[in-house]
């Protein structure tokens, strides 16, 4: 009797293994997990670029828009005790031929990652030192810092300062401007989909995820943000389910598993009954 | 009549496993020259021209004595096994100085041996940002680990023991700890193959050489897997002394989260070992396992737990949970390979169901499974969605272990 009952919980056992494996299969199933969008989002490991000789975080680029007499610089510190990604412009004078002295430190995304930023949270923490400038009447951006969505005709900037937030629609241009006090760590949520409609733009092949600061050349002086722990959350993605169909089918298969098994246990037990008493009566 | 002829028979089988040994480890040693000599850059390296000339001579020494017609061959019998060893030596040298010199093909070994580094100027690695280990042990990019947010690993993810066993190689200022590895591996393997009967040594080491990735590529590489393998394989030495064997298992789980995976079948297995011990002995045997193997494990990483508990709590639970990319050898290769899609819960329901199923198994096949429990671990890995090739093949030496015991307990009951 005890022997049946421990043949009959192995088996109980093993019929529970695959119809939970079988019910998670049926649950799960089409719930496709998505590589990560953007790599090494807390930029860590620093690498040299060999084409520009910049100290660069591991899979970013760091591009650099300047005049000869300008100086920018990005790296690793610790701002309000917490590990940053610093951008500093130091622009030294008017006199220059380029308009505007801008760092973009990026990630190019296409494809599958294109597509998870485009239903992501993603999340930062800035720290923003100056106020936002730009032409009352054009409306036109005279510094940044913030983050640059660029698809090559379409540009997005989110951009982090202590003025009213406000969104500026120029032609090719969207500007949303996130009232965030200066010299203090704050943390920013960015929607680039629901910014994609708001704009009226279609979803693009590309675009480079940037962090950008940079000044015009009215602007001249030491300007300097951080960044940091920007985050991509990634929801699941339900790209299919089992039809009743295939569900039916995948249940059909336990149950013509699990009876084979029982069949095959039952037998055994028998088998081995039948050779205990032929060696008792021996 | 019969008995001696039984063994003289014995004596001719146990003479035939030591010449296959002899040749199986000329064949290890081939291949292990041809690898040598392809990644050995062996143009600007006249050693290495020297090691694969000495090694191919070794090899077809071994093929001579093999297959001497004479009862002598039985004397050189450790042959094999030194040959074996001595080829381990050399493809350590060359792809660790050669082939990949101070460059780590593990992130984890890095911020283990820069925890060891800060540990040894006496601070506490666990609340630290190690991405400085990555420069410095020249970790290559494609091993980097990365989490489902993007995010790059950088922190210690190991119980404290597997830092501190690095401790030495600091001390000692080696720039290049995986000679410590190789300590560990080499001191496995001599105990598996002095454990066992002088009969069956040849025949236990070819599981443990049958693949390069077990016998050098991995711990060459930079897995540290060894480090836990010694206690382990300590541990089924003293399988019939519960205080030591906890003591043991103790220790290996407190250098990684693998071993973890042992504790409830080692629980049955101290439960029912000794069936003929009254009820109250056997829960005296599994509670003194349980008590010698938590303070074993807690012993080692006392200290980091009072510097800063929630440090030690997340780094050391972090790897055990998930919450890193999907990388498989295993069953969630289905997916991985853009085939079926399925999430990391799918596999993660499975894993545990497996776990689940295989402790109801053990416990009510017990007589049956005893000794299978090493192979438990790697089978619900495999399930798990990062199923990667060193959480199955770093079973083997136990499992040989597993087979010994099994021979040594029919030897017994067929002398009794």
């Amino acid at each position: 009797m005890k022997e049946r009952v421990r043949e009959a919980v192995a088996f109980a056992a093993i019929a529970f293994c695959l119809l939970t494996v079988s019910s998670a299969f049926i649950v799960f199933y089409g719930q496709v997990f998505q590589p990560p969008p953007l790599l090494n989002s807390n930029m860590k490991y620093w690498t040299v670029d060999p084409t520009k000789n910049l100290l660069t975080p591991y899979l970013w680029t760091i591009d650099l828009i300047e005049g000869p007499t300008d100086n920018i610089s990005v790296y690793q510190t610790i701002i309000a005790n917490q590990p940053s990604i610093a951008l500093r412009v130091v622009r030294s004078d008017r006199n220059n031929s380029q308009v505007w002295t801008t760092v973009h430190v990026r990630q190019d995304l296409r494809g599958q990652a294109l597509a998870a930023i485009f239903r992501s949270k993603i999340t930062i923490d800035v720290y923003p030192t100056f106020t936002y400038v730009y032409d009352p009447n054009s409306k036109n951006p005279e510094n940044t810092f913030g983050i640059e969505i660029n698809d090559g005709t379409n540009l997005l900037w989110y951009v982090f300062a202590n003025e009213t937030s406000q969104t500026f629609q120029l032609p090719h241009t969207r500007i949303i401007l996130t009232q965030t006090p200066l010299n203090m760590w704050s943390t920013r949520e960015i929607d680039i989909a629901s910014q994609y409609d708001a704009a009226g733009w279609k979803m693009p092949e590309s675009i480079s995820f940037t962090l950008i600061l940079g000044t015009t050349w009215l602007y001249p002086g030491n300007w300097v943000g951080y960044f940091s722990g920007l985050s991509v959350e990634v929801p699941p993605l339900q790209t299919q389910s089992l039809s009743p169909t295939q569900t039916v089918t995948v249940l059909t298969i336990d149950a013509v598993v699990i009876t084979l098994l029982g069949v095959a246990m039952v037998e055994y037990t028998k088998r081995r009954r039948t050779d205990g008493s032929r060696k008792r009566v021996k | 009549m019969h008995s001696h002829a039984s063994t003289q028979h014995s004596d001719i089988l146990e003479q035939f496993t030591v010449r296959i040994s002899m040749l199986f480890a000329a064949g290890f040693i081939f291949a292990e020259g041809l690898q040598n000599w392809i990644r050995g850059r062996v143009e600007t390296h006249p050693e290495v021209v020297l090691l694969i000339i000495l090694t191919y001579a070794l090899a077809f020494a071994l093929f001579l004595l093999a297959t001497l017609n004479s009862k002598d061959v039985m004397k050189p019998r450790d042959i094999a096994f030194v040959s074996l060893i001595l080829t381990t030596a050399v493809s350590w040298y060359v792809v660790t100085q050669i082939e990949h010199p101070g460059s780590y093909q593990t992130d984890a070994l890095a911020f283990v041996q820069y925890s060891a580094i800060l540990l040894s100027k006496g601070i506490n690695p666990y609340p630290q940002d190690l991405q400085s280990a990555l420069s410095m042990f020249s970790v290559s990019p494609e091993f980097i680990t990365l989490t489902p947010t993007g995010n790059l690993v950088s922190t210690l993810n190991y119980p404290a023991l597997q830092v501190i066993a690095f401790l030495p190689a600091v001390w000692a200022g080696l720039r290049d700890a995986r000679i410590i590895i190789y300590v560990f591996e080499i001191a496995s393997i001599v105990i598996i193959y002095l454990w066992s009967p002088k009969e069956v040594r040849p025949l236990a080491l070819i599981p443990l050489f049958a693949g390069s990735d077990l016998a050098i590529n991995f711990s060459a590489g930079s897995i540290a897997d060894f480090i836990w393998i010694l206690p382990l394989v300590l541990m089924v030495v003293y399988m019939d002394r519960p205080l030591v064997a906890g003591i043991m298992f103790g220790l290996a789980s407190a250098v990684k989260q693998t071993p973890w995976l042992l504790a409830p079948y080692l629980l049955i297995w101290f439960f029912k070992s000794e069936s003929n011990l009254k009820l109250k002995s056997r829960l005296e045997r599994v509670g003194m396992f349980a008590a010698a193997a938590v303070a074993a494990f807690l012993i080692p990483n006392l200290w980091f737990i009072f510097k800063d508990f929630g440090a030690w709590y997340s780094g050391v639970l972090t790897p055990a949970f998930g919450n890193l990319v999907v990388l498989s050898q295993g069953l969630s290769l289905i997916t991985l390979a853009n085939g079926v899609p399925l999430p990391p819960a799918f596999y993660l329901v499975a894993t545990v169901v497996v776990a689940a199923t295989l402790i109801v198994e053990y416990y009510i096949y017990f007589e049956r499974l005893a000794f299978a429990l090493w192979a438990f671990p790697a089978i619900i890995l495999w399930f798990s969605y990062r199923g990667l090739q060193n959480y199955f093949i770093f079973w083997t030496p136990l499992l040989v272990m597993s087979a010994v015991l099994l021979y040594k307990r029919s030897n017994l009951e067929r002398k009794g």
